[in-house]
């Protein structure tokens, strides 16, 4: 449609150019209003992407030479794994503006710009096909997370983000390894084209493990989670949801852009393990929000878990699996970011995040708890909502492949509900109430949380064109997957014919229900 | 309270006179289960004439007797025990 | 030709829900039965057939299954969902009247459904409608209540969730048939039996029954009364007929529920026992499973429906105007409230078999087909039962808290109970009554041939009811002192699972987490200082020994040219580091794969 439009540049670039804009402006509100409209410009100029394929590979691909001597190339594109996240990311900065309108009062521009650049990198990330733009933008993203939690965060804000930076940061540092070790063996810089080519077991290998163990903080896994809930708690309501929403997904899209692609054979040979860890991380992740009061925390502790859905989608290599996995990680930008919204609007009437200070708004904010309650279904995948899409067809993997994986994870759905029923019930009803003085949602927070609301249902109720989307990218990796690499094969569904049938008991087969209706 | 409820009322003074009735009523069922039975008998003892009363009766007394005094007083706590309430 | 025709009775219920919250007025109470007059409409003109296939992630979805077994629980929905309506229709809470509204949808929809998918969605929408019922009580007791009730029945919803998903793997498809009853049966059909039996209130899975009912709202128990269970006794009559476990299971239920209600203080978890011990008849109906005990099975539903709303009604009535269901506290009433006696005197007639009521034409059905079918242990437990049933429900209930042998109290406060509660507690005694005295109209839709019909009016059958209920009902008279109730709690196996619940927050969720902050504190302490230490060490190291050797170099250097001053900055240093770092790595890769 729009052939020669550089889609994505422009989607990096943009908000580049609108921090750089926000940096003479001196008034807050106008900070808030060329940031917000920055955000919805960027969501406008994504409108060529409406016309994204899903059946044909990489589109939108721009490549130009970067730097000729070590053949590194500014080369971006697109593809059903990658569509959904960048809509993700484009939809969180707007919403993340709303939410900090009040919440940020000092340093105003230097915020957005923070924002801003976030928003620029994730986008980067997704969409780069070249190693070393994918890793420049991978750092890229770190210092204004830091600065986030650094500079406008809770009392406990230089440990919490430290913490985050040098974990990460020791993370990335083996993907760099990695990412020389292919250009060393692979002799090019360019995903798509190591895609095609094979590496041997031993190089694969090491390769997996350093890629795995980056991306595994990042997502974030058991043992590597803790510093998650110390990010969370201490970041401000908009750095929670974007870290939420966006940062999160980047390791599990690092899993499916890099490690089943370019390593299949060691992700076949590490499938158990890594299986084994996400079963670990949604029962941990749930045990340790059941002990929660602090509320953030409690939500941070579930993102372990739902993303633990995640990985544990992804390495059953099975297409409801990687199907699931890629809908949750919408499905869970969506939810928790509102989630995370939401506890800063209460943050901002009560200036506590403990359950015991937000008790008993049923009474006085009913709209707030209507969309908390709405988005804690989702969030324990309640049926009509889009969680329960992502983690049925997660389940339905897991049963495919191995009765006790299967049943290992259905207690963590059990959890999920529990913990969110139990924090939700004493938002709710808790009683003494502390919510008599407060307002209950105005418009801006309406509007903030009516699109995630939206999405919730529709994703929920009608999946069907966001499978449309990834179906055909998901066929396309897990084939060539198969092909190159040992991938056990769930157990064949029975032939009819050779089910073993049971007979009826001899009263039902001639005391049939008659369908006639004797009037 | 209306007229029903003054109905019952008056019915409470009355309460010999209905205790009598239901005697006579129960004795006149087990006399015409001297002439009806069941035509296929369930636990075969079930033909005999009086089975049915002496059941009903017999598994009253015994249910009542066993859940309330023998059953109750070892299951039975606070109402608060829990701390629901 | 016959044209098809089939509204989903849900339909209405679901808009119901979806507009009440924007409703301005006074008037919009009175919309709350029109989704129960349109349900009774659709059923009574639906035609049998597979209806509304959907499409959904790949799957094919069968909404409208009808065919005479769920029609019958269809048409007893309806008309329930009505009464209900009419019930509850003073509440000005809009959130119950939300809550009943998905509930009701829930149980249409798990009896129109054709796949297993399309019933987990509804079941799991009927156990979120339910719990709220609960919860909108709005005390302590009824939010906790509510709670444990959640988790418990998502539990029994994963079990179910297992269970298909595993028959899905193994069979290939999603439909909801007959399962025949095996020794051998594959593990996903025991586990969709246990996710039903939990449904079903099957001992010992029974205890949410007593914990939860009695503490939802006065009109909210009616509703959920009805449906929960019943949708369990389809499902099973659908799926399970004939598993002979369920008819030990049922006959289990029977006597259990009874021996606690004779126990029981609060009227409510009276009538909650006895619920436990009905579906155990329909239970054990099924478990035999010879098309008389099926029949049975539904006609006891079908007649337990009404004449249970009926009682919970009544007992509703009584909370409500007098503010408490504990018989303790109750009696002397009969003359206040005389209305609701007699009403409550209906169901409780009906539901110990009385005849001219409709349990008289429905329990004795399923006994008489036990006992054609020589299950002799199954007709005589259920014939305990319904000694245990009468003294209960049928005297001990009303007797307390209509008499109890305390004078008319004129004193005791009684909030007026309003017309249309006495509304729907009519239309139901009618129900029972009609049905009592004309059976046909309720054997018509009975689903299972028969060779020979049952035909509950025979001389015997009402002598036999009359001598069991009349001496019964002396027992009760000469042990009317021992049976009267007291206040207390009479421990069930809910111990268990609260044990389990308590304990796993306190011995595994609230040590994990103290654990995780402890770990998070080894790190600070010791990841964290020890990065640090190495950052020191490393700056130290960086500026003593390379500067020292770039100093020592660069001097010499300097002898030579004077390119030693340009090479003392930081800069170098960084980039030499930073070089070495990276070509040691090259190195040690490049060796690797050689």
């Amino acid at each position: 449609m729009y052939p020669d439009i550089p889609v994505l540049s422009i989607l990096i670039f943009l908000p580049l150019v609108a921090a750089a804009l926000l940096l003479p402006l001196r008034d807050d509100d106008t900070v808030r209003r060329v940031s917000l409209a920055a955000s919805l410009i960027g969501l406008g100029a994504a409108w060529p992407l409406i016309a994204f394929n899903p059946d044909a590979g990489f589109q939108f691909v721009e490549r130009a030479v970067w730097v000729a001597r070590w053949g590194l190339e500014y080369h971006l594109a697109v593809d059903g794994i990658s569509i959904l996240m960048v809509w993700l990311t484009l939809f969180t900065l707007p919403l993340c503006v709303l939410c900090s309108w009040t919440y940020i009062g000092k340093r105003v521009k230097e915020f957005h710009v923070c924002l801003l650049l976030m928003t620029s990198a994730c986008i980067g990330v997704f969409t780069a096909m070249d190693l070393v733009l994918f890793y420049v933008f991978w750092e890229a993203m770190l210092i204004p997370m830091y600065l986030l939690i650094a500079v406008w965060g809770g009392p406990e804000r230089r440990y919490a983000s430290i913490k985050f930076f040098l974990y990460t940061l020791a993370g990335s540092t083996l993907l760099l390894v990695a990412i020389v070790a292919f250009r060393i063996a692979g002799g090019t810089f360019s995903i798509p084209d190591l895609m095609t080519q094979t590496f041997g077991f031993r190089f694969q290998y090491w390769a997996f493990l350093a890629m795995a163990l980056a991306f595994a903080i990042k997502v974030p896994m058991f043992p590597f989670h803790t510093w998650l809930p110390a990010a969370h708690v201490q970041a401000p309501s908009a750095g929670s949801v974007i870290l939420a929403a966006v940062l999160l997904k980047m390791g599990t899209y690092g899993f499916l852009r890099f490690c089943l692609p370019l390593t299949p054979e060691a992700s076949v040979h590490f499938a158990p393990l890594m299986i084994a860890v996400s079963v670990v991380s949604i029962l941990y992740g749930g045990a340790v929000a059941l002990g929660q009061t602090d509320i953030k925390k409690l939500v941070a502790y579930s993102s372990v878990a739902h993303m633990g859905f995640v990985t544990l989608g992804i390495f059953l290599f099975q297409k409801s699996g990687v199907q699931g996995a890629l809908l949750q990680m919408l499905n869970h930008g969506i939810v928790t970011g509102a989630l995370f919204m939401m506890i800063g609007a209460l943050y901002e009437r009560s200036h506590s995040r403990d359950v015991a200070d937000n008790m008993g708004l049923g009474k006085y904010l009913p709209a707030f708890m209507f969309f908390w309650g709405l988005y804690a279904l989702a969030s324990f995948g309640f049926p009509g909502t889009n969680g329960f899409v992502g983690e049925i067809l997660v389940f339905v993997a897991a049963f495919q492949q191995s009765l006790t994986v299967g049943a290992l994870i259905v207690p963590g759905a059990l959890l999920a509900a529990a913990y969110m029923f139990r924090v939700s019930l004493r938002m709710a009803w808790g009683s003494p109430s502390t919510a008599k003085t407060w307002n209950d949602l105005n418009r801006r927070e309406w509007t903030y949380l009516l699109l995630p609301a939206v999405l919730v249902l529709w994703i929920g109720l009608a999946p069907a064109p966001f499978l449309r989307l990834i179906d055909p990218s998901i066929d396309r990796l897990l084939a060539d997957l198969r092909g190159r690499a040992p991938v056990k094969e769930a157990p064949l569904a029975l032939n009819h014919a050779d089910a073993p049938r049971h007979e009826p008991p001899a009263v039902l087969a001639s005391a049939a229900i008659t369908k006639e209706v004797r009037q | 309270m209306n007229g029903l409820g003054a109905f019952l009322e008056r019915q409470r003074e009355l309460r010999g006179a209905w205790l009598k009735a239901l005697y006579g009523a129960l004795a006149a069922l087990v006399l015409l289960n001297l002439f009806v039975g069941p035509h296929e008998p369930h636990f075969g003892l079930d033909a005999y004439p009086g089975f049915w009363a002496l059941f009903g009766l017999v598994v009253g007394v015994l249910m009542v007797v066993i859940m309330k005094r023998m059953v109750q007083p070892v299951i039975v706590r606070r109402e608060d025990h829990y701390g629901d309430v | 030709m016959e044209t098809s025709s089939f509204i989903h009775p849900a339909i209405g219920f679901l808009a119901l829900a979806a507009v009440l919250p924007f409703l301005r007025g006074k008037w919009w109470n009175w919309l709350l039965p029109a989704p129960a007059v349109l349900a009774v409409f659709a059923v009574f003109t639906m035609t049998t057939g597979d209806h509304l296939t959907l499409h959904w992630l790949g799957q094919t979805l069968l909404l409208g299954r009808v065919d005479k077994l769920s029609l019958v629980f269809a048409q007893v929905f309806a008309v329930m969902s009505l009464a209900g309506m009419l019930y509850a229709m003073h509440v000005e809470d809009r959130g119950q009247h939300i809550a009943a509204a998905l509930y009701v949808s829930g149980g249409f929809g798990c009896v129109f459904a054709g796949d297993y998918l399309t019933l987990f969605v509804f079941w799991e929408l009927m156990s979120i409608g339910s719990t709220f019922l609960v919860l909108l009580n709005r005390t302590r007791e009824s939010v906790l209540a509510g709670f444990r009730y959640f988790l418990y029945h998502t539990a029994g919803g994963l079990l179910l969730l297992a269970g298909l998903l595993l028959r899905y793997k193994a069979l290939g498809t999603w439909e909801f048939t007959a399962m025949a009853p095996a020794a051998n049966a594959p593990l996903y059909e025991w586990l969709i039996l246990a996710g039903f039996c939990v449904n079903a209130a099957v001992v010992p899975l029974h205890a949410w029954l007593p914990d939860a009912y009695p503490r939802g709202t006065v009109t909210g128990s009616v509703f959920m009364c009805a449906y929960t269970t019943k949708t369990a006794v389809y499902v099973l009559a659908r799926g399970f007929a004939g598993w002979e476990i369920l008819a030990a299971a049922g006959t289990v239920m029977a006597v259990y529920g009874v021996l606690y209600a004779c126990i029981e203080n609060n009227a409510r978890r009276i009538l909650s026992y006895h619920i436990v011990s009905q579906v155990g008849y329909m239970v054990a109906g099924i478990g035999v499973g010879t098309a008389m005990t099926l029949n049975g099975a539904v006609a006891h539903a079908y007649a337990h429906i009404l004449y249970k709303g009926l009682l919970f009604m009544g007992a509703g009535c009584l909370l409500y105007a007098a503010g408490t269901a504990k018989l303790d506290k109750l009696g002397g009433l009969a003359a206040r409230l005389p209305w609701v006696m007699v009403l409550y005197m209906v169901a409780a007639l009906s539901i110990s078999g009385m005849p001219v009521f409709n349990g008289f034409i429905s329990k004795t059905m399923t006994i008489n087909g036990a006992a054609e079918a020589h299950q002799t242990l199954v007709a005589l437990g259920l014939e305990i039962a319904a000694v245990g049933t009468f003294i209960s429900v049928g005297i001990k209930l009303p007797y307390f808290a209509f008499w109890g042998g305390k004078p008319t109290d004129h004193d005791r406060p009684l909030a007026p109970i309003p017309w249309n509660m006495y509304a729907g507690m009519t239309v139901l005694a009618v129900l029972c009554i009609l049905q009592g005295v004309a059976p046909s109209i309720l054997y018509a839709y009975l689903p299972f041939e028969v060779e020979h019909p049952y035909v509950p009016w025979t001389v015997w059958h009402v002598l036999q009811s009359l001598l069991l209920l009349g001496f019964s009902g002396l027992a009760f008279y000469l042990l009317r002192k021992v049976i009267t109730p007291h206040e207390g709690l009479n421990l069930d196996v809910d111990i268990a699972y609260r044990a389990v619940g308590t304990g796993a927050l306190r011995f595994v969720c609230r040590p994990l987490a103290f654990l995780d902050d402890r770990w998070t504190e080894a790190y600070r302490v010791g990841g964290l200082r020890g990065l640090m230490g190495i950052a020191l060490g490393s700056v130290w190291f960086d500026r003593k020994a390379i500067d020292g050797v770039v100093d020592g170099s660069a001097r010499t250097v300097r002898g030579i040219g004077g390119l030693g001053a340009r090479t003392q900055n930081g800069s170098l240093q960084d980039y030499l580091g930073l070089a070495a770092f990276f070509a040691l790595c090259v190195f040690g890769l490049v060796w690797y794969l050689g």
